[in-house]
C-alpha cells in the first residue's frame, strides 16, 4: 500500500472527527496539540483511535513503538502512522 | 472451564457517548494547573487490552497462559445457601458464586492476571496501581509476581493503617505498598490514590499504570464467572431457571456485578441484574448522568457516567471499595438503557446480613460483598420473586476486614443516609 502524507493526514483527521468528538476536519491542523490546548485526548481514546487506524489502513502499530513515541501533535501521530505504512509496504 | 470471555459491547451493541472536543477542552482548562505541565501523550495501556474495550467481537479467546492460571482454581462452585435460606425464611432458592477461593481471595484476580499478562507481553517490567479495600492491590500483586513484573501499590490510608493483614499479603507477594497521599484538599479516597498512581506512571519511563479496575476490558475478563454460573444453574435448577434468575453484585468497578450478570443475557431476556451500593455513595440511585473526571486531578480519562461529582467525598463507611464518586461507564450506560436495576442500603443492616451468612454458610464476606449478601436475602424473601433463583456473587472474602466488623460489633456504625437530593435528570449526550 502506498499512501501520501496528505492521504494519511486525511485518514487520521477523519478518524478524529468520527471517534474523538472533534467537530470538523478544519479544527485539526498538523500543529494541533493532542492534549490540552488542542484535542484534549486521553491516552485511552488515543489508543482506540490507533486501533481504528490500524484496521482501516491494514498496518500494525506495535505497543513498544507507540509507548516510546514522542507524541505531542497531530503531526507526530501522522508521522507514526506514516512509518508504519512504509514498513508494511516494504 | 470456558476458554472465552463474553464481550457485551459487541453482543448487545453497546456504545459510549463521545464528549464534544470543546466541552472536553473547557473541562481540561480548569484542571490544567493540577497536571505536570507536560504536553506529551504518555501511553500506558497495551493495545490488546484497548481492543477489548471496543465492540469488535462478541466472544474473545482467552490466551493459553491466562487460561492455565485460571484452571488452578476454576471453575469456582455455585453453592446453594440452604442454611441461610432456612434462617431468613426464603421463598426462592438462594445461590452464591464463590469467588473467594484464589490467592487474592477475590474475583479481581481474573482481570489482574489478564492485565499483567498483556502488560508483560508488551514489554512492561513494573506495574503501579491504587487500591482501596485492598482486594485489587492483592490481586495485582499476585498477578504481577506470576508474570515476573515488579509492582507498586498506593493504598488508601484508612485501609493501609486499618488492614495490616492485607498489606502483609501484598508485601508477601513481592509488592511495594505505600499509603496514598491525600489530595490537594487534604482528603483521602480511592480517587486521590488513583491520581497519585497515574501521575507517578506519567512521570516514569518504567512504571505502567494498571487502570483496569472499572474499564470494560476488566469487566470482560470477569465474565468467566457468569459463563460458569449459567451452566451450573442450568444443572441445578433446569434450563428455564437461567431466564428467570435474579442476579446480584455490589457496585465497585462493575466486575463482580456484570461479570456474573452479562453472560446470562445470552440466555434470556427477563434476567434481572441488580447493582447494590451504599447510601453514603448512592451513585446509581442519586447520581447525575453526565461527563465527569474519573479521578480528582483530571489526569485520567473523562467519561459519561452516573456521578456525585469528582470532588464528592461521602460519609466514612467500612466498605472502602465503594467510596468512589462515580459509577463505571459500562454500568452507567446499562442503567441509562434500563437494562439493570439499582438499590442502596445503610451499612449496619448490611453487616447484620453478613453475620447471618457467615454463621450459616461459613464464609465471612468482605465489607463490599456484604452489600450483595444483604440484597440477596431481601430478594429471596420477596414474594415478587417466589420461585425465581436468586444468585449473588460472593466476590471477596472478608478475613482482612476484621476492623470493619469490629467497628460494627462495637456499635460504631451509624446509618449513613446521604443528604444528596434525589437523582437529577440525565444530560443529553451523543452516542
Amino acid at each position: 500500500m502506498t499512501l501520501t502524507r496528505e492521504e494519511i493526514k486525511t485518514t487520521v483527521t477523519a478518524a478524529l472527527v468520527e471517534g474523538a468528538g472533534v467537530r470538523t476536519q478544519k479544527d485539526i491542523q498538523l500543529d494541533t496539540l493532542l492534549l490540552e490546548g488542542g484535542l484534549s485526548l486521553s491516552s485511552l481514546s488515543f489508543m482506540e483511535l490507533l486501533i481504528h487506524l490500524e484496521d482501516r489502513l491494514g498496518v500494525d502499530l506495535e505497543d513498544g513503538v507507540v509507548m516510546a513515541a514522542d507524541l505531542r501533535t497531530v503531526r507526530d501521530l501522522v508521522e507514526l502512522v506514516e512509518r508504519a505504512v512504509e514498513e508494511e509496504s516494504q | 472451564m470456558s476458554d472465552r470471555w463474553y464481550n457485551a459491547l459487541a453482543g448487545r451493541s453497546i456504545g459510549f457517548p463521545t464528549e464534544d472536543q470543546n466541552e472536553r477542552s473547557s473541562a481540561g482548562a480548569s484542571r490544567r494547573a493540577k497536571r505536570d505541565g507536560s504536553d506529551r501523550l504518555k501511553i500506558n495501556t497495551p493495545k490488546a487490552l484497548v481492543r477489548q474495550n471496543l465492540p469488535l467481537e462478541t466472544w474473545i479467546q482467552i490466551p493459553d497462559s491466562i487460561r492455565a492460571a485460571y484452571r488452578e482454581w476454576r471453575p469456582t462452585p455455585l453453592l446453594r445457601a440452604h442454611r441461610l435460606e432456612a434462617d431468613i425464611g426464603a421463598t426462592s432458592p438462594l445461590y452464591f458464586k464463590d469467588e473467594t477461593r484464589n490467592i487474592a481471595g477475590s474475583h479481581k484476580y481474573l482481570t489482574a492476571l489478564a492485565q499483567a499478562y498483556y502488560h508483560a507481553q508488551s514489554g512492561a517490567t513494573a506495574l503501579v496501581t491504587s487500591t482501596a479495600a485492598g482486594q485489587w492491590g492483592t490481586a495485582v500483586a499476585a498477578a504481577a509476581q506470576r508474570f515476573g513484573l515488579r509492582c507498586r501499590i498506593y493504598m488508601v490510608p484508612g485501609s493501609y493503617y486499618g488492614k495490616p493483614g492485607r498489606r502483609v499479603a501484598m508485601e508477601m507477594l513481592g509488592a511495594e505498598v505505600l499509603p496514598a497521599p491525600p489530595d490537594s484538599a487534604g482528603r483521602t479516597s480511592l480517587s486521590a490514590a488513583m491520581t497519585h498512581a497515574v501521575q507517578e506512571a506519567a512521570s516514569s519511563e518504567d512504571l505502567r499504570w494498571v487502570l483496569g479496575g472499572s474499564e470494560p476490558f476488566a469487566i470482560l475478563h470477569t465474565t468467566t464467572i457468569g459463563i460458569e454460573a449459567v451452566e451450573q444453574l442450568k444443572a441445578a435448577e433446569g434450563p428455564e431457571a437461567v431466564e428467570r434468575a435474579v442476579l446480584i453484585g455490589y457496585l465497585g468497578g462493575g466486575k463482580n456485578l456484570l461479570g456474573l450478570g452479562l453472560p446470562f443475557w445470552e440466555e434470556g431476556s427477563s434476567t434481572s441484574i441488580r447493582s447494590i451500593e451504599s447510601t453514603a455513595y448512592p451513585l446509581l440511585t442519586r447520581g447525575a448522568y453526565r461527563f465527569d473526571e474519573t479521578d480528582d486531578s483530571g489526569s485520567s480519562p473523562r467519561a459519561a457516567m452516573y456521578t456525585l461529582g469528582y470532588d464528592h467525598v461521602g460519609s466514612q463507611i467500612q466498605a472502602e471499595g465503594m467510596r468512589y464518586h462515580a459509577a463505571p461507564r459500562l454500568v452507567s450506560e446499562l442503567l441509562r438503557r434500563g437494562d439493570i436495576q439499582a438499590a442502596a442500603y445503610d451499612e449496619p443492616e448490611v453487616f447484620e446480613s453478613a453475620r447471618r451468612f457467615f454463621r450459616s454458610e461459613g464464609v465471612l464476606p468482605s465489607a463490599e460483598s456484604a452489600y450483595a449478601v444483604h440484597d440477596a436475602c431481601l430478594q429471596a424473601t420477596d414474594e415478587v420473586n417466589r420461585g425465581r433463583p436468586v444468585v449473588f456473587c460472593l466476590s471477596d472474602h472478608g478475613y482482612y476486614d476484621a476492623n470493619a466488623y469490629r467497628a460494627w460489633l462495637d456499635g460504631e456504625l451509624a446509618p449513613r443516609v446521604s443528604a444528596l437530593p434525589s437523582r437529577r435528570p440525565a444530560v443529553a449526550s451523543t452516542v
